[in-house]
């Protein structure tokens, strides 16, 4: 069974030290049912649902990517989407260093709520927060309701990562996760590392920087 | 009861832990058919359902799943609000739903139970039951998690839906009130209150929790939202539900408590938060909880006093 690992992109050669392990906090947001949850999913499970379970409140989830020498490890924050949990969405987003807006490329509205978020993060999370934008349900392109370009240069416009992606046949879904992780910052930290887990006090929620030494 | 079946009477399938349980305790069953025997007889009385101490007692340890509607409707008073207003039900179809509301409700119904194997037939009803609700108390109209929660009630009533729907009133209008609003108001105060219940009786796990950065809410919205379904294992959410409808809001107080504290020692040892939602996320298969007579006696056995509730409640409800 695929592990930790295969959300990574490049893998290490066998027996080599992993130098750097930092921890993000990214936060999943977007209109109900554009597959934020199956996203997820697919990304630590490499499953898909047909039928996914709706979100209540927020679902925990981690995983951990390589680029180079350095472990990129996701705590992932899946959020409910319908519009009356949205006054609990600061809690979520709140030190998240990265988000990914989910909207469902069938569906316009989905694309106009995902904008909304894309404003609201840039006005209210933290300055240097990552976003990218996922025009989820690539595979159903036949009944498209938003434009690739039309999506594309709004990215564009806001600084964000942009890709379709689809959980159900997996693409971009390692691809977007990645991309993310390669634009987060890296700094400092340049020792040997082999504790994973940040100690019980170190929560380093509210800070860019995510490695540990 | 010679092997466990792998599906359970309400058509979810069994996890190992719960298979494992079965098998393991024999006595259990034991138990249960001997309170089953006790059910019957007091089920032939001319006024079985009269409320009594007996009867809260009777409840207490669990209500068969055959005499489960009937003693959910008396209890909660729904059926003499199906006796004051029999048209009530019906007559919410005379009008049309407005569309938006019944899409929302529409994406929810195939996400429902997906894995149930006898929940197909009741997805028509659950439509019906959950737009029907939505059209009748239009402050709450539809909030996802009430599909669970009308999905169970349906289960447990075998698909009529009029109880359904009088039965998931009462839960969420008055078991739960301001949970499921727009504003969730309710929710975020009772959440508010049991994280006090948490701090003055276990000051040590609510300073664990802020340690990792995990608050009580986060880990609590969908146990409120969904009143225990969809979290504690099913047989045991049933028996909070029994307890619910003869007692009233109280018993989200003592079960949420009970949650914690029966993970209180896991929770000390736990490194970080990834492990402390994994914790979370195993209630439905963690033993102490799929053992739901030892689970309830232990939240039956909590002190908690409603006049406690309702003074935290006064002093919560100005915020948010
Ligand atoms: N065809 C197709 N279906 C998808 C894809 N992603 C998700 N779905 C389906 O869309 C539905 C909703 O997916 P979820 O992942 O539950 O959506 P969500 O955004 O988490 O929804 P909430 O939890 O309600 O906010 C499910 O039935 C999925 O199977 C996809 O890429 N392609
Ligand atoms: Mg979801």
């Amino acid at each position: 069974m695929a592990n930790n690992q295969r959300g990574g992109g490049i893998q290490r050669p066998n027996g080599a030290t992993q130098n750097k392990i930092c921890q993000f906090k990214l936060v999943l947001l977007g209109e109900s049912a554009v597959g934020k949850s199956s996203l997820v999913l697919r990304f630590v499970k490499g499953q898909f649902h047909e039928y996914q379970e709706s979100t209540i409140g927020a679902a925990f989830l981690t995983q951990t990517v390589h680029i180079e020498e350095t472990a990129v490890k996701f705590e992932i924050w899946d959020t409910a989407g319908q519009e009356r949990y949205h006054s609990l969405a600061p809690m979520y987003y709140r030190g998240a260093q990265a988000a990914i807006v989910v909207y469902d490329i069938q569906n316009q509205d989905s694309f106009v709520r995902a904008q909304t978020w894309v404003k609201e993060l840039q006005r209210q999370a933290s300055p240097n927060i990552v976003i990218a934008l996922a025009g989820n349900k690539a595979d159903l392109a036949a009944s498209r309701a938003v434009d690739y370009e039309e999506a594309k240069q709004y990215a564009d416009e806001n600084g964000l990562l942009f890709m379709e992606t689809s959980a159900k046949t997996a693409v971009n879904v390692n691809e977007i996760f990645l991309a993310i992780a390669k634009k987060l910052p890296k700094n400092e930290g340049t020792g040997p590392q082999q504790n994973i887990r940040p100690s019980g006090n170190e929560t380093n929620r509210t800070s860019g920087n995510c490695c540990s030494k | 009861m010679a092997q466990a079946s792998e599906i359970d009477e309400y058509g979810f399938k069994r996890c190992q832990e719960e298979m494992r349980f079965i098998e393991e305790n024999k006595d259990f069953f034991t138990k249960l058919t001997k309170q089953l025997m006790a059910w019957e007889a007091l089920n032939n009385r001319t006024n079985p359902f009269f409320k009594s101490t007996m009867l809260k007692n009777f409840i207490r340890k669990g209500v068969p799943l055959n005499l489960r509607k009937q003693v959910w409707l008396k209890m909660s008073g729904s059926q003499r609000l199906i006796q004051l207003h029999p048209n009530l039900y019906e007559d919410l179809f005379r009008n049309q739903f407005q569309k938006e509301i019944v899409d929302s409700i529409k994406i929810d119904i195939p996400r429902t139970f997906p894995d149930n194997i006898y929940f197909d037939k009741y997805k028509v009803s659950l439509y019906n039951v959950l737009s029907a609700f939505a059209s009748h108390n239009p402050i709450v109209s539809y909030c996802q998690g009430l599909n669970y929660i009308a999905g169970m009630i349906l289960i447990v009533c075998a698909g009529d839906e009029e109880a359904t729907f009088w039965l998931l009133k009462h839960l969420v209008e008055i078991v739960s009130p301001e949970y499921h609003t727009k504003t969730m108001k309710g929710l975020k105060r009772d959440i508010e209150v049991v994280t006090e219940l948490i701090k003055i009786r276990l000051p040590v796990v609510n300073e664990k929790m802020n340690e990792l950065g995990l608050p009580w809410i986060v880990i609590m919205t969908k146990w409120f939202i969904c009143l225990f379904a969809e979290v504690l294992p099913i047989e045991t959410s049933l028996r909070v539900w029994d307890a619910l409808f003869s007692e009233g809001y109280k018993i989200i107080f003592r079960t949420s408590l009970a949650i914690v504290l029966i993970l209180k020692d896991d929770i000390m040892k736990v490194e970080d938060i990834n492990e402390l939602a994994e914790l979370f996320r195993n209630i439905s298969k963690d033993v102490r909880f799929i053992n739901s007579h030892e689970f309830m006696k232990f939240v039956f056995s909590l002190k908690l006093k409603r006049r406690e509730i309702q003074v935290l409640r006064r002093n919560y409800s100005s915020i948010n």
